[in-house]
């Protein structure tokens, strides 16, 4: 394949970020595919309207078909008109985007001249529209003839500098003139305007490596920065910031630009300050590398080559919380440092350094290592897939890897789709449980393809997750995402649920795969109802599960905001909810009430629903009794304080919680039980013990605060009763099935066992609130009968709520609901 | 011969003071109180400019083999002392051996290990900027040192293990093994058995002592407390693998060796503030805190690499503490009989922690291993290492 790299070369001729990119792309195409790539440039002049103006009308009436592709990364390259173009979007014209606002112009033309004003009519009426540019540019030439260049409606930037400039580029960058979007950085995507708002760009970072110098005898010696000097790379305050860094390390800053005078002026009393001026490439590298640290910290950078600069050389970079692309490779004491845009914090990262520079050093390593992940090779790969290679190559590697006979096989008609607003493999929320858990379990009876709405900026991909289980994950697109935002923003709490449906044409890729899926699927289960929308569009003819996690309308009337929008939002939760009934075939929920509460507002009838409740996992062996002696003894040495009083404790009893009101209230009953059985140790795992971090509690009640689920199974086998003190809450007590089912016996009160089928007496103990500390210590005193009562308790939930039971269950709902011809 | 003998110790010297220093410390106060007139000859092995012998050398090639260049300049520095006034010479650590003289002892513990017995693990590690060049240098390494051990009188190896290493690289059989005891004269509380306080690890954290399974084995026993004592250049990176264990469900016994310790340790992410878990970097500890420490641990882990002798381990038993070695251990498992004063385990972390595990449950089996460890650390005296000491300058100067 022939392909053109096509690019202004500016005037005068800097060479610059820009530039190595450009080369680098080239040379990656040429060296490391069997393709050949060309770079065509064009001077252009960007000091006036004119001058640029006439840029764009040079590419757009370039002809580059002797081409088979080209790439694009800069205005106004991408006026090529080309059947094959890809936008790797390095930045629009900034000043009439994102710091138009720092020109103090009006965003419309005031008076515009008749010249001026049937341009912005052509320019309304036609927006993206390629055959409206010769009647553009003659009635251009024509008003520039008329009115000449330092017409007050040619003020640049200005505002009509500003529309004509994005109506141009609006036609450049046209969903239907563009094959492919890509973007140097998140940043970048996400600044308004800069990409059609249908568009999700894929994140593509270009590397920025020096090739490593040597250190020498200054190693670690000075701080170091290498920047234009004008205004947004923010050098005055990096000056300012050196106020708060004692000691005598030097500043040195290579570069040029228009603020030296002053930069220098406000630097004067400072004399580790030293300005290097001009400073040859080639020098660079060595002066990065014995460089302390970088300090980098623009604002809203797009990139920051600077950043991968410093990295190639191992140093660590410094950079402010609103530096935009560097923030995207540092993570503040991982990669690099991360400080809030004012000289006290900046100059306090920094002297932090200096007090200690092996910190440096490893920041400096670990940035090295996140820098070398950004490679030519993900360029091309980005660039141009599985294009990269010939079909020679490409047969070898589908050989190899066996992707590409998965693909190929015919899928089952069986199989089951299932639309979420999440990806199910993250473990997170009590919903992701359950949607890996139930539909992995699903996935052993029919095959299921998770169709997985994802945050925006995330890569697509398809995922296997288990045999006959996989994933199809697409991100939101950036218009998407920022809707979700807005709402969110405006609503003061997260609705990137609700909108996730109620937008979903701002993501057409979603509606494409699940139309993609659905296509001879025997089911659709609908997880949430907030993707309905997503059916409804596409009115699929394949019949649809409602999984009711919640009741919706309930659940948000308690949190959304008492506004205008919070009603509006409400309505639309309700609304869709209420149509989710009443469009499926059936409807799962988690519990009996929820059913009702459904049924009763849909007026559907309850042969509809369906009771699936959530489950847990049964772990496969249970501890033996000296074992859980042993281990129990550990536990209480380890959080036994030896400076305490009383009793030494002999019996261990344990709760697990998040910080969630109903769990804090549990707490203040323990802490009522365990100063009634000072011989009981108490454990209360989890994060709500940071909230009685100041109360005196009993010496036997102890908060070991957040373990991991690998500690948190252990200390639940060892310990002789597990204890579920609930008095609160809504939904089922999900942790109390977890405590069955591993062995362990329970007191709980009956209150926190609603929802589930357990006895008392029979596979656990029920003690009301004021007979808590009686009841466990009765529990405790006869430890055969908790042991026989703890096995019947594993074998109930074995029976009735493993996720494999469930995974069946709901099996049987799609069986139900399949017209026959497709269960073959 | 006539007697007192002039005797010169040859000490290269490396800025660190640990279990040889003492060791040389003690031989010279042997070599006195027996009438002989001692001096020490030491070297600096810390060059202070990128030269061998005088020849200068580039620091770009200076850097390409770290640890071939300054063991060529050490060494240069020892086959130029003039030691022709002395009756013996005593070389101590590598490569002080190089100094040329007809009455030579060396005291051996090891080679440079890296281009020896270490060779193959340092560089799976990643420890070496170019492997070829390492394995190059080793090769030039061994052909240089071949002449200057041929000519050694006599070998005190610091262990067995130390003894094959000679047969093995050298071919040389001229050696009996020396067991060093603990140093005499320290303030020692009695032994006490096992104790109910954190299980105790004692060692730098440097490469190759697998501090590392130690920390690994601990997040599988979350409810036993562990200490590690000592410093060293990996401790940030033992310190994140901790905390990455403690708030992640990696599992700890699917740890690689290269994600635990085969490793150059490198890169390590920062530990955010106030991280605690079961296990505590006690750092440098004194002496009195130590002693309690040792009091209060019903267990000692060393899990090192390939030791060359293991003084932790006899420390550990001289406090009636079973001990936990690795089968790999070198000469920790010459000192340490599985069952009968600890327990040699498989070096993973998964074996390590059913090894604590199984001596913090059987407390019968912890002290029984505990009084044998007294017995056996008793055996290895200073007065028993004095008379192999006697023993070795004798082949020398017969």
């Amino acid at each position: 394949m022939k392909i053109a790299v096509v690019a202004p070369s500016p005037v005068p001729f800097t060479r610059g970020g820009a530039e190595r990119a450009l080369w680098g792309i080239q040379q990656a195409i040429n060296d490391l595919t069997h393709h050949e790539a060309e770079m065509i440039k064009i001077p252009v002049d960007e000091s006036t309207l004119p001058a640029v103006i006439n840029s764009y009308q040079l590419f757009s009436e370039l002809d580059l078909d002797h081409f088979d592709r080209i790439i694009t990364t800069k205005y106004p390259a991408w006026m090529v008109d080309h059947d094959h173009k890809t936008i790797l979007m390095m930045h629009v014209l900034r000043g009439v985007y994102d710091t138009y606002q720092y020109h103090h112009q009006p965003l419309t033309v005031p008076n515009p001249s008749d010249h001026v004003f049937a341009m912005l009519h052509l320019m309304r009426t036609n927006p993206g529209h390629r055959g409206a540019l010769p009647e553009f540019f003659e009635r251009w030439t024509n008003a520039l003839a008329a009115l000449g260049p330092d017409h007050p409606d040619f003020v640049f930037p200005g505002p009509f500098a500003r529309l004509a400039i994005r109506w141009l580029d609006g036609i450049g960058m046209a969903p239907g003139a563009v094959k492919q979007y890509l973007s140097q950085s998140k940043t970048v995507a996400l600044r308004e305007g800069y990409f059609p708002t249908t568009v999700t760009p894929k994140i593509v970072n270009l590397p920025g490596h020096l090739p490593p110098a040597p250190h020498n005898d200054e190693y670690g010696s000075y701080l170091f920065t290498a920047s234009r000097l004008d205004g947004p790379k923010r050098l005055d305050l990096l000056i300012d910031a050196m106020q708060y860094v004692p000691g005598d390390i030097e500043l040195r800053i290579a570069g040029t630009g228009s603020l030296r005078p002053q930069l220098e002026a406000q630097a004067a009393d400072d004399p580790r300050i030293r300005f290097l001026g001009f400073t040859r490439n080639d020098l660079l590298p060595e002066l990065y590398a014995n460089a302390l640290a970088v300090p980098f910290i623009p604002a809203d950078e797009d990139l920051g080559l600077i950043t991968l600069e410093a990295f190639s050389q191992g140093t660590a970079v410094v950079t402010c919380t609103d530096s935009g692309g560097p923030t995207e490779f540092i993570k503040d004491g991982a990669t690099g440092l991360v400080a809030e845009p004012n000289p006290a914090a900046i100059g306090a990262k920094l002297a932090s350094l200096v007090a200690d520079p092996d910190l440096a050093h490893q920041l400096g390593q670990a940035g090295k290592e996140r820098g070398e992940r950004i490679t030519w090779d993900l360029v091309v790969e980005a660039l141009l897939g599985d294009e990269r290679f010939t079909p020679e190559e490409l047969a070898a590697r589908g050989a190899e890897g066996g992707d590409a006979t998965e693909a190929a096989r015919p899928r089952s008609r069986r199989r089951v789709v299932v639309l979420t607003t999440f990806p199910i493999n993250d473990p997170g929320h009590g919903g992701q449980l359950r949607a890996r858990n139930l539909y992995g379990a699903l996935a052993a009876v029919r095959p299921v393809e998770v169709v997985a709405l994802v945050d925006f900026g995330h890569q697509p991909s398809v995922q296997n997750l288990a045999p006959h289980l996989s994933q199809v994950v697409i991100p939101r697109s950036a218009a998407h995402h920022l809707k979700g935002e807005e709402l969110s923003a405006e609503a003061r709490m997260p609705v990137t649920d609700v909108v996730a449906g109620s937008h979903i044409e701002l993501t057409p890729a979603y509606l494409e795969a699940v139309a993609e899926a659905a296509d001879g699927a025997s089911a659709i289960i609908l997880a949430e109802p907030y993707l309905l929308p997503v059916v409804e569009q596409l009115d699929l003819d394949v019949p649809v599960i409602y999984d009711a996690y919640n009741v919706e309308a309930s659940l948000k009337a308690g949190v959304f905001p008492d506004s205008a929008l919070g009603a509006e939002l409400l309505a639309q939760v309700v609304a869709v909810e209420r149509r989710a009934v009443v469009r499926s075939a059936r409807t799962t929920t988690c519990s009996e009430p929820d059913a009702v509460a459904l049924a009763a507002d849909a007026e559907v009838g309850p042969e509809h629903f369906t009771v699936i409740p959530n489950g847990t996992t049964i772990p496969a062996e249970v501890i033996s009794a000296e074992d859980r002696a042993a281990q129990g003894a550990r536990w209480r040495r380890r959080y036994w304080t030896a400076g305490s009083t009383g009793a030494e404790p002999e019996h261990l009893a344990v709760f697990f919680g998040s910080w969630h009101p109903p769990n804090l209230d549990a707490v203040e009953l323990l802490i009522e039980v365990a100063a009634e059985l000072p011989e009981t140790l108490i454990l209360s795992v989890g994060f709500h013990g940071q909230a009685f971090l100041n109360r005196i509690v009993p010496d036997n009640l102890v908060f070991p605060g957040m373990v991991t689920t690998r500690t948190k199974d252990r200390l639940l086998r060892a310990a002789d009763v597990a204890l579920n003190p609930m008095r609160l809450g809504s939904g089922t007590n999900l942790k109390l099935l977890e405590y069955l089912a591993v062995g362990t016996p329970v007191v709980s009160t009956p209150f926190g066992a609603r929802g589930i089928d357990v006895v008392d007496g029979e596979h656990l103990r029920f003690a009301e609130p004021d007979r808590f500390a009686a009841v466990l210590a009765e529990v405790l005193a006869d430890p055969a009968g908790a042991q026989v009562r703890a096995e019947a308790a594993r074998a109930l939930v074995s029976e009735r709520y493993s996720w494999d039971r469930l995974g069946r269950s709901l099996a049987d709902v799609v069986s139900d609901i399949v017209p026959a011809e497709a269960r073959r | 011969m006539p007697r007192p003998l002039r005797i010169a110790f040859l000490k290269p010297e490396f800025g660190v003071t640990g279990g040889l220093e003492a060791v040389v410390g003690q031989l010279e106060a042997i070599a006195r109180a027996d009438g002989h007139e001692v001096a020490r000859l030491g070297v600096d092995m810390r060059p202070p400019r990128a030269a061998v012998a005088g020849l200068e050398i580039p620091r770009p090639v200076w850097d390409a083999a770290p640890e071939y260049f300054p063991y060529l300049a050490g060494r240069a520095e020892f086959d130029r002392l003039d030691v022709r006034r002395f009756d013996l010479v005593v070389s101590t650590q590598s490569p002080s051996f190089a100094v040329r003289h007809p009455r030579h002892l060396s005291v051996f513990y090891h080679h440079h290990r890296v281009y020896y017995d270490l060779e193959e693990v340092y560089l799976r590690a990643g420890f070496a900027p170019d492997e070829t060049v390492h394995r190059e240098a080793g090769k030039l390494v061994r052909e240089l040192d071949q002449p200057c051990l041929e000519q050694v009188g006599w070998f005190l190896a610091g262990s067995g293990a130390v003894a094959e290493r000679l047969v093995r690289f050298n071919g040389l059989t001229n050696a009996s093994v020396f067991h060093a005891g603990l140093i005499v004269g320290d303030e020692r509380p009695p032994a006490t058995g096992p104790g109910t306080g954190a299980v105790l690890s004692v060692g730098r954290h440097e490469f190759p002592k697998r501090t590392e399974l130690v920390v690994a084995a601990a997040h599988l026993l979350p409810e036993v407390e562990v200490a590690l004592v000592g410093t060293g250049g990996r401790e940030a990176w033992a310190n994140a693998l901790d905390h990455r264990l403690a708030t992640s469900d990696d599992d700890p016994a699917a740890l690689t060796d290269e994600e635990t310790w085969c490793n150059t340790g490198q890169g390590a992410p920062a530990v955010p503030d106030g991280h605690r878990s079961n296990v505590e970097f006690a750092g440098r500890v004194s002496d009195a805190e130590l002693a309690q420490r040792f009091a209060d641990a019903p267990c000692v882990v060393a899990p090192a690499f390939q030791e060359d002798y293991g003084l932790t381990a006899i420390e550990a038993m001289a406090q009636g503490k079973p001990v936990i070695v690795c089968t790999d251990g070198g000469g920790l498992t010459e000192l340490v009989e599985h069952e009968r004063t600890g327990l040699v385990v498989e070096p993973t972390p998964a074996a390590i922690a059913a090894a604590i595990e199984r001596l913090t449950s059987d407390r019968d089996l912890a002290a029984e291993l505990g009084a044998n460890g007294v017995r056996r650390a008793a055996e290895l005296s200073w007065e028993a290492a004095a008379d192999e000491w006697r023993a070795g300058m004798e082949q020398v100067l017969a």
